[in-house]
């Protein structure tokens, strides 16, 4: 183990660290997004649509995320929609993640009762209001440990971002082992990054679980 | 006296079967009317029928001057006048009891939270449960869930209360603590409509009592009329039916409220 | 056919494990990968590319062809073995050889002093010049346009090391194969990509639109096969093979697989050497 040259990949890993954490962060909020819209369409049945929704969760779970991105990068510009390697890697981890949050949030809706929103609805509560104040809290509180793991999935899932030569963390290490055969160093750096980004992520996300799971049997 | 409540010529179908077929009602205010029924005989759905839980396909509900059957009604502002109380609680489970009291009172009314707490408070007291303000559904009993129902719709000041079945869920010991808190809103004045299988307590209670039979109304009339004489033969085989099965049920034996 | 290749084979195998008798146990009998162990088990495992003709790819029936094959192929003959080919990215050339998952790699295998330090060269066979390509529109031609701009290698390339070093000014898109790295080139994803010479060369002419604006940079560097690191029998056989071969065997090699390609935008003598000679 060459200890300075830990010292010289640090400010390396700590930028492809910042990239992770900029395209974990924007894909996490894209996929809820895209999840609960979809999840609601799904429950809500919304016709044409539901199918619509249906068909895309089965077309992002069941192709390799690899080759959602290489659509997104390669395919798509042959249509000429050109994004830059960054926006790629957000769509294509939103594309993906939207299908399993869409799959979460759905399990939680369905599992709050016909007989909250009769409740809700027989004390005035507007629609809008059954949905913001009853349902999708206990909704979201039920499909917790699921989003929580899809958050997980993701940001690990960002490491085939190398394929679209953005430079996230595994990226990195590869061109590092590539071109000065560093592979110890290069290696523990990688681990060590990952630990510091996924163990604050997993311990917060666990208390958030803690808090909003009070109240839910 | 004019009636709160009038429903005349009720009809309600899921699709093809008909649930409720001509129903008429009145209850006058402070009037206590319990329906009883055989299961399936509609009970239940003309209850969510008044206060727009379902949609109905004929005839008129009126409230007050308010045609409740008319299209355009707001129902948000209608069910505020109206209170109900389910049988398995209904309780928001993310919300501890004081939040589960005052989200109406907050969110639809439009009430400061301050005044809100206090009131929810002042009932807590009365049913005897000011120490669970701040406990979640899940570490309540049965009786004490339904205690808080009760109170979650008190606190909206409804014209009418409505209760569906709301003992039937319950451990015999706690059907006691809920009957009272309704037989006290009773003598208060309280204009309610109960579904229940608690017949003694229905004859206690009760101005009216109505049969529902298939979607009709068999028998309406006065708890002593209705238990001693039943002027309709469905009405006799249906006491019948249950002085020989009473304890059958669900909620314990009857008996033990006289 | 196979069981007189497969006959002959056994029999030449016999008459060197006859020889190695003769003499003292040298060490490298028993490293692995020895020569000793190939032609026991009749078999040697080649790494070449799977994706940069016409050196290594694979033709529509999966057959691997290219320079770098044909050169195989001698080898196999040589040696007395059947070839046994595993298709390599460029980054993958190294870790293939420390892996132990191939005995030799021929993938335009560039000599630098890094994978010196981690695989063992033996002499070479082509000779190679830094090349960028890019398109008729916006031509580079010299490397300070691209201060500043982003340039595009494939990961594991000499061009990116070389790069990275000496032209820090400059971004690399770094992508993971030659196919997406040169299909980036062509969405315009970079306004300029670099590669051997030869191969932005043999690319531009298949690509209307592109020009290799910058042929020569920087020293020639060498192509060479490489092995694991000591692996000396395997490594002295290659020497004296290379020595061995005919002197117009690499520019009969050109003639088939890569003046196809090339025709007459390459001069062989630029790319070919004979004999292990770097002069040639």
């Amino acid at each position: 183990m060459n200890w300075d040259l830990l010292a010289t990949y640090t400010p390396m890993y700590a930028d492809a660290l910042w990239v992770v954490v900029q395209l974990g962060f924007w894909g996490v909020f894209g996929s809820l997004i895209l999840g609960a819209l979809v999840a609601l369409v799904r429950h809500w049945k919304v016709p044409v649509v539901d199918r619509i929704a249906g068909g895309y969760i089965e077309v992002a779970r069941n192709t390799p995320s690899m080759v959602q991105l290489y659509f997104l990068y390669f395919g798509l510009p042959l249509i000429g929609v050109k994004a830059s390697g960054f926006a790629c890697a957000i769509a294509g981890l939103t594309f993906l993640g939207g299908a399993y949050m869409a799959e979460a949030i759905r399990s939680g809706l369905e599992a709050v009762r016909e007989g909250q929103y009769r409740a809700a609805a027989s004390l005035g509560l507007s629609q809008t209001q059954t949905m913001r104040l009853v349902v999708l809290p206990q909704a979201l509180a039920v499909a917790l440990p699921a989003i929580t793991a899809n958050v997980i999935f993701l940001i690990k899932e960002t490491s085939i971002v190398s394929i679209i030569a953005v430079v996230d963390l595994m990226a990195l290490t590869q061109n590092l082992i590539g071109m000065f055969y560093t592979s110890n160093e290069a290696y523990l750096m990688l681990v060590i990054s990952y630990l510091v980004l996924l163990l604050p992520v997993s311990i917060g996300l666990r208390a958030l679980e803690r808090r909003f799971r009070r109240g839910i049997a | 006296m004019s009636a709160l409540l009038s429903i005349t010529g009720l009809r309600k179908s899921y699709g093809e079967l008909l649930v409720l077929d001509g129903i008429d009602v009145e209850v006058h205010r402070g009037e206590v009317v319990v329906v009883v029924g055989p299961s399936g005989c509609g009970k239940s759905t003309l209850l969510r029928c008044l206060n727009g839980l379902e949609p109905i396909q004929g005839g008129k509900i009126q409230l007050g001057d308010q045609v409740l059957s008319d299209p355009g009604t707001d129902w948000t502002k209608a069910r505020q006048r109206i209170g109900m109380v389910f049988q398995d609680y209904e309780l928001f489970g993310h919300l501890n009891v004081l939040d589960n009291i005052v989200l109406a009172p907050l969110h639809v009314q439009k009430r400061s939270r301050a005044e809100a707490v206090d009131e929810a408070m002042a009932l807590l007291e009365r049913v005897g449960l000011p120490e669970k303000a701040a406990a979640f559904p899940k570490e309540l009993s049965g009786g004490q869930k339904q205690r808080i129902a009760i109170i979650r719709s008190l606190i909206l000041h409804p014209e009418l209360m409505l209760f569906d079945e709301v003992t039937a869920a319950l451990d015999p010991e706690m059907v006691r603590e809920v009957l009272d808190v309704i037989g006290e809103l009773a003598d208060e004045g309280m204009t309610m409509v109960l579904v229940t299988h608690e017949l003694s307590f229905a004859r206690a209670v009760a101005d009216q009592i109505i049969l529902l039979d298939a979607g009709h109304v068999a028998e309406a009339s006065d708890p002593e009329t209705f238990f001693t004489h039943p002027e309709s033969e469905r009405a006799r085989t249906f006491l019948a039916s249950l002085e020989f099965a009473p304890r059958h049920r669900v909620g314990g034996g009857t008996d033990s409220h006289v | 056919m196979k069981i007189i290749t497969k006959i002959i084979g056994s029999l030449l195998s016999l008459s060197i494990a006859a020889g190695c008798t003769a003499e003292p146990a040298s060490q490298e009998s028993a490293a692995p990968d020895s020569l000793q162990a190939i032609r026991e088990e009749g078999t040697i495992t080649i790494g070449v590319f799977r994706d940069l003709p016409p050196y290594g790819s694979q033709d529509s029936s999966g057959n691997f062809v290219g320079y770098d094959v044909y050169f195989a192929e001698q080898i196999g003959k040589d040696l007395g073995v059947k070839v046994e080919y595993v298709g390599l990215d460029a980054q993958g050339r190294v870790p293939a050889l420390t892996g132990g998952k191939v005995d030799l790699v021929l993938a335009n295998f560039t000599v630098t002093e890094e994978r010196k330090a981690q695989v063992d060269f033996a002499d070479p066979y082509m000779k190679v010049y830094i090349g960028v390509v890019s398109p008729d529109s916006a031509p580079i031609t010299d490397i300070s346009q691209l201060a500043g701009k982003s340039l595009i290698v494939a990961q594991g390339t000499t061009q990116q090391t070389y790069f990275t070093t000496e032209h820090p000014e400059i971004t690399l898109d770094v992508y993971t194969t030659e196919t997406d790295a040169f299909a980036a080139l062509k969405d315009g994803r970079a306004p300029a990509l670099s590669q051997d010479t030869t191969n932005v060369l043999a690319w531009a002419l298949q690509n209307p639109g592109f020009s290799v604006g910058i042929e020569k940079l920087g020293e020639p560097a060498f192509i060479a096969p490489a092995v694991r690191k000591g692996n000396t029998s395997l490594l002295n056989w290659l020497n004296e093979e290379i020595a061995a071969l005919p002197s117009d065997f690499f520019h009969n090699n050109y003639a088939e697989t890569l003046e196809p390609v090339y025709g007459s935008a390459a001069n062989p003598d630029d790319i070919v050497v004979e004999n292990g000679n770097p002069e040639t």
